[in-house]
């Protein structure tokens, strides 16, 4: 069984949407005995509504906790200690809405490789990443505006119609992803690792889910997977990295030099040779062209460098 | 020795020269991350004045098996039904023309996709050049081949077979396009085994239409995905086959074909609609086939959607519910 471990803080509307996406409703070719949804909130003003997220399809459980550290690490490593599954899925960011066979690939995924390591790309809804959303004039309101245009609860792959490449691969897929939001993997592989790692203790984990992301994918013997044809689709909450702030560059920079102190060297994207794995809605073609077009050229630059483009440095 | 999960069986008759070259591609050399006791390889020849020579047979692995056998029709069906009974595997890969080459990942990614859900899988069907669509006489596309086969070095990277590849005829619109029939199919065993093995009244020269007819039935039989290895391909060399020759013969010949095919579906045969499910990765040669497929599809897709219809639904009456899976 897979267990969905999705951490929420204060944003009730982009949870709700996503738990949506993750029940049996609306996933696909998927049934209930085959995945657990662990809800984890730090208690916040604007909690949600634990009758509501019980009230959903699927095997639904809701933890409220309370958390005096601004950071999502612990309630995950809760989620991932109390999840029943042998395979995890950590959604660190609740507001990261899944289209409709995220979960069945996903499954798929270890049904061929116990080792899997399995990510979704990441996408954010609307014409720009939301850390550009004043200029884009993007805020709660357009974003509902939006979703609610395109009734995505029947037909998920409609958000890609409405959403752009998250800033952690702009490239697209066949660039090294320098993190999933939907990322999966065996819960003793996670646990070797050490699970979401405590050290960050920057606001809302700092660079820590880049951490974990290269931490398991560069695990030995594990086979990476990216289902090339779903997303996960960041809805706009005011994050600490999602949001237009001044001090942007400023606080990214504080998080790459945490990363330093706890690993001896900045971070880089792991360089891992991804086998694709599901089926692609013509909706989200667009993002296959994109990166085949962007992958040419970067073959084309490792291979006059007579280098391996899925080698890692490290 | 262990049982294999996977037993492919290779058809050879009168291509000594071609089935050799696909004999090479799918030994664990050439194949990535695989080996020898996770598949076998059944080579059933039918008998002609140019078999395999035997000096070069004692030189495959010992997981390759080679059955040569007498066949007074003129059809590979008999060959296959045989070669099924000496299947261990689980899975059964049939490559039914002999003369058909793989890239380097194919073994590894069909050993992967028939885990999931018990799927079939296929892998796309190219041209090893253009040329052999466009030239009519024979011995210039089998010596413009062999030039290109020789200079690729494609044992040491499989991927250079892309380079001049192009779609084939029964695959000609590329992977988002329903497609015709396989000529690297992967199935369950049991799957087979419950229609009775292939039919062998598709008795025409080269079987006639039996591959389009096989992987309409298997396809249209089960809620199985219909997994296509995206990444990889299996690529024809030219060998004077009977449907991939270019003369006036073989245009006569399909006529029959297609007539004895269409008693087998009523209104009429028609390729199966399932939506391709992707496993694999893609190497820097196999991204132009992938963009032209994009193309074509993105065609396709706009064509459906302002029609307002669902692109993979298949005609419910010739067997299967529902596309997506």
């Amino acid at each position: 069984m897979l267990s969905v471990v999705v951490v929420v803080y204060d944003m009730k509307r982009q949870a709700m949407n996503t738990l949506h996406s993750l029940s049996t409703i609306y996933q696909r070719n998927v049934g209930s005995d085959e995945y657990e949804i662990i809800v984890v909130e730090n208690n916040s003003k604007h909690n949600l509504i634990a009758a509501e997220v019980e009230d959903l399809s699927g095997n639904f459980k809701y933890i409220l906790r309370d958390e005096k550290k601004p950071t999502p690490i612990y309630a995950a490593n809760y989620g991932i200690d109390i999840a029943d599954g042998e395979n995890i899925c950590l959604m660190i960011d609740g507001a990261r809405l899944l289209s409709p066979r995220a979960i069945r690939y996903t499954l798929d995924a270890f049904a061929i490789n116990s080792n899997a390591v399995v990510a979704i790309p990441g996408y954010h809804i609307g014409e720009h990443d939301h850390k550009f959303n004043n200029i884009n004039l993007h805020d709660e309101k357009a974003e509902k505006n939006l979703l609610d245009s395109i009734k995505w609860r029947d037909n998920g792959y409609e958000i890609f119609n409405v959403s752009c490449l998250s800033g952690a691969n702009t490239h697209g897929y066949l660039h090294p992803l320098l993190e999933s939001n939907c990322l999966s993997c065996s819960k003793q592989l996670l646990l070797n690792y050490g699970g979401v790692n405590e050290a960050f203790i920057s606001p809302g984990g700092g660079a820590v889910n880049l951490d974990l992301y290269r931490g398991i994918c560069l695990s030995p013997a594990t086979q990476l997977f990216i289902v090339l044809g779903e997303g996960s689709f960041h809805q706009y909450h005011g994050g600490v990295t999602t949001m237009q702030r001044d001090d942007l560059d400023e606080l990214l920079q504080e998080f790459q030099d945490e990363y330093k102190r706890i690993n001896g060297e900045y971070y880089q994207a792991a360089r891992k040779e991804p086998t694709f794995i599901g089926s692609i809605n013509h909706s989200a073609l667009s993002f296959l062209d994109h990166s085949l077009t962007g992958a040419e050229q970067r073959f084309k630059r490792f291979s006059r460098q007579n280098q391996n483009p899925w080698s890692d440095d490290n | 020795m262990s049982i294999p999960l996977l037993s492919i069986v290779v058809v050879v008759y009168d291509m000594p020269h071609q089935a050799w070259n696909t004999l090479q591609s799918l030994t664990s050399d050439y194949q990535r991350n695989v080996s020898d006791d996770q598949y076998e390889v059944i080579i059933v020849e039918n008998n002609s004045s140019r078999t395999i020579p035997h000096n070069k047979i004692e030189k495959l692995p010992k997981n390759f098996h080679y059955i040569l056998r007498q066949e007074n029709g003129i059809s590979p069906a008999k060959a296959i039904n045989q070669a099924l009974k000496a299947c261990r595997g689980d899975h059964v890969g049939l490559l039914i023309d002999g003369a058909r080459m793989l890239t380097p990942r194919v073994v590894e990614y069909a050993l992967q996709g028939v885990k999931i859900r018990n799927a079939i899988v296929t892998v796309p069907g190219y041209y090893l050049t253009e040329y052999a669509t466009q030239e009519k006489a024979g011995e210039k596309i089998l010596s413009h081949e062999e030039k290109l086969l020789a200079k690729s070095d494609w044992l040491t990277n499989g991927y250079r077979l892309f380079d001049q590849a192009c779609f084939s005829n029964g695959n000609r619109h590329g992977i988002f396009h329903p497609i015709m029939e396989s000529n690297a199919l992967f199935f369950s065993k049991h799957l087979l085994e419950k229609h009775g093995g292939v039919d062998e009244n598709f008795n025409l020269k080269g079987g006639g239409s039996l591959n389009l007819h096989l992987y309409r039935l298997l396809c249209s039989n089960t809620d199985s995905p219909l997994v296509v290895l995206h990444g990889e391909g299996n690529l024809h060399q030219y060998h004077g086959g009977t449907s991939t020759t270019n003369d006036k013969a073989r245009d006569l010949l399909v006529v029959d074909f297609k007539r004895q095919l269409d008693q087998y579906w009523p209104g009429g045969f028609k390729s199966v609609t399932r939506e391709p499910y992707l496993l694999g990765s893609i190497s820097a040669e196999a991204i132009p086939l992938l963009q032209k497929s994009l193309t074509n599809g993105f065609n396709r897709f706009s064509m459906f959607s302002s029609k307002q219809k669902d692109p993979w639904a298949d005609d419910t009456t010739l067997g299967i519910k529902h596309g997506e899976h």
